[in-house]
């Protein structure tokens, strides 16, 4: 019985044999005890493998519908739902009422259960006391509070500890005006680390000197957010994307938590256009920018290229070329850069 | 997950009709609709999920992200189609690339839907004891990430040659050879626990 033939058995198995071989498969296992018995111990293992572990812990399925719907939710944004940064509106509110405090707008931190759904609670006392005055700008953390809770929902089905940080509205604590921070409502939270200071949407009163910490969160938010756009997730309609540069995304904090479901949220994009491309090139390299030591930073840095001639292709505009090619030339110049034959490939020339 | 579960998909049966209508519905935005779709197939989107993936957060994962997936495509789904099998598709398709590397590429979404061809029933069954069950177990775990998942969408799906290629991005042909190697294996080492199950068949036992 050669090895041919015993690979017909699990065709024939499946049914997957035409008429003529089918005969002779029965035929033969019909005489031949020895593929008779393989034939039955293939199909033993095939009923097994129904029955193989696919368990979940306790609750999961009960949680899972919603923690899908939840995702999509904060995936698609309805375009009446404000995606303008939480900033210009308090920057809008500073404005009008001329106030310039040095004080840093405190957040709450998320609310620990979310089995509480929507936190509209500590939102609502969270805000700084001149955005207070102004609607927008208390609704908006209250939107993106709700948001949060999900995701941070979700992460707790996931057994990890909810991260304080993965909040938007999260503000570093000001040095001095603790006076005004009596004001605030707000239950205390934890000092929030460093690294979370690029994915917050910035206190930017652009603050005096004093407040130096705030203009380099808001410093630093900029690239992350420049390139945090959201693909349409709205199943056949284009979804109203986030255009302005500073147009942060409330996962964003969550997903510099962590990098590998920033990655596939990313990677799951389909552009199609060139202007898609082009943000998905862009998204690429704020993930590299972002996470700059994860394993997956390479790939990324990588992609970006292969977006950044894909949005030249589909353009056909010599600004796009010279995008690609600038990110072609800087990768491959790069001393960490294992990819090189990828990128190279994607070079129409010899490089000079 | 067991047999129950196999009989009741043993016939890809047109949609129900509710199962249209939800997804008619979720198309236009509904998520109370889509969410409905998504409990229904939930168990099953998973298993085939950990089942390639033998983990749980990166089942986990697969399976939201198979829903997602499912649910930005569907303007470009038949709905007429049933949907179960092509969200497993999507599912499996996530699996064997997040094991074969960290990142979950995209190779397309399977499109086309088959019949799957009518299974020759026969008397060729036999029942493992849970012992010989744990062997199988850790014989899958052990197979290469590729033949695995093809294993799965056969053996536990019950997706034809061509809806497996479609599914995993690879030929039919490579999808028959890749499937005997792992039930060969499968087989080989469950094959005292097999002799035992044709012995108490011929007794006439369980």
């Amino acid at each position: 019985m050669s090895a041919h033939e015993r690979e017909r058995l699990s065709a024939y198995l499946d049914g997957e044999l035409r008429p003529a071989e089918r005969a002779e498969v029965e035929a033969h296992v019909a005489a031949c005890p020895e593929c008779a018995h393989l034939l039955a111990s293939l199909a033993a293992v095939d009923e097994a493998a129904g029955r193989l572990p696919a368990e979940a812990p306790e609750g999961y399925f009960d949680r899972f519908p919603a923690r899908v719907r939840a995702r999509i939710e904060s995936e698609a944004r309805p375009s009446r739902r404000s995606r303008l940064p939480r900033w210009t509106w308090a920057a809008a509110a500073l404005l009008l009422l001329g106030i310039i405090t040095p004080l840093t707008l405190r957040e709450t931190g998320p609310v620990p259960t979310p089995a509480t759904g929507p936190a509209a609670a500590p939102p609502a006392a969270a805000p700084a006391p001149d955005a207070r005055e102004d609607g927008p700008a208390a609704a908006a953390p209250a939107r993106e509070q709700r948001k949060e809770a999900a995701r941070l929902e979700e992460k707790e089905a996931r057994g990890r500890a909810p991260e304080a940080p993965a909040e938007p509205e999260l503000r570093r604590p000001a040095p001095a005006p603790e006076k005004a921070a009596a004001d605030f409502a707000s239950p205390p939270s934890p000092p929030e680390p460093e690294s979370r200071a690029k994915n917050e949407v910035p206190p930017v009163l652009a603050q005096p000197a004093g407040e130096r910490d705030a203009a380099v969160a808001l410093h630093e938010a900029a690239p992350a957010g420049a390139a945090e756009g959201r693909t349409a997730a709205r199943p056949g309609a284009s979804a109203a994307r986030a255009t302005a540069p500073l147009a942060l995304e409330p996962s964003a904090s969550a997903e510099a938590v962590r990098p590998d479901a920033a990655f596939r949220r990313i990677d799951a994009s389909r552009p199609r256009t060139a202007d898609e491309w082009r943000r998905q090139r862009d998204e690429w390299a704020a993930f590299a920018r972002a996470n700059p030591t994860s394993p997956l930073a390479d790939e990324a840095r990588v992609r970006e290229v292969e977006a950044a001639r894909r949005a030249w292709e589909a353009s056909g505009d010599a600004s796009d070329e010279e995008t690609f090619r600038r990110a072609a030339l800087a990768y491959l110049a790069r001393a960490d850069a294992v990819q090189r034959s990828r990128v190279e490939r994607l070079l129409p020339e010899p490089r000079p | 997950m067991g047999l129950p579960e196999r009989a009741a998909r043993s016939s890809p049966a047109a949609p129900e009709p509710d199962e249209s209508f939800l997804l008619a519905r979720a198309r236009k935005g509904d998520l109370g609709a889509f969410e409905t779709v998504v409990r229904r197939y939930q168990r099953r989107v998973y298993g085939v999920a950990l089942r390639i993936v033998r983990a749980h957060d990166v089942a986990d994962d697969v399976a939201q992200e198979a829903f997602l997936r499912a649910w930005r495509s569907l303007d470009r789904f038949d709905l007429a189609r049933p949907f179960g099998p092509w969200v497993c598709r999507i599912a499996a398709n996530l699996a064997v690339n997040h094991v074969r590397s960290p990142r979950a590429r995209e190779e397309g979404l399977p499109e086309g839907h088959r019949e799957t061809p009518a299974r020759d029933p026969g008397p060729l069954t036999a029942v493992l004891d849970s012992e010989a069950q744990e062997v199988l177990d850790a014989a899958v775990a052990g197979l290469p990430a590729e033949q695995r998942a093809v294993f799965v969408l056969r053996a536990v799906e019950e997706m034809s040659y061509e809806e497996i290629a479609e599914a995993l991005g690879i030929a039919p042909g490579t999808v028959m050879s890749r499937l005997f190697r792992a039930r060969e294996r499968l087989a080989r080492a469950l094959a005292p626990y097999l002799g035992q199950a044709a012995e108490r068949r011929r007794a006439g036992g369980p």
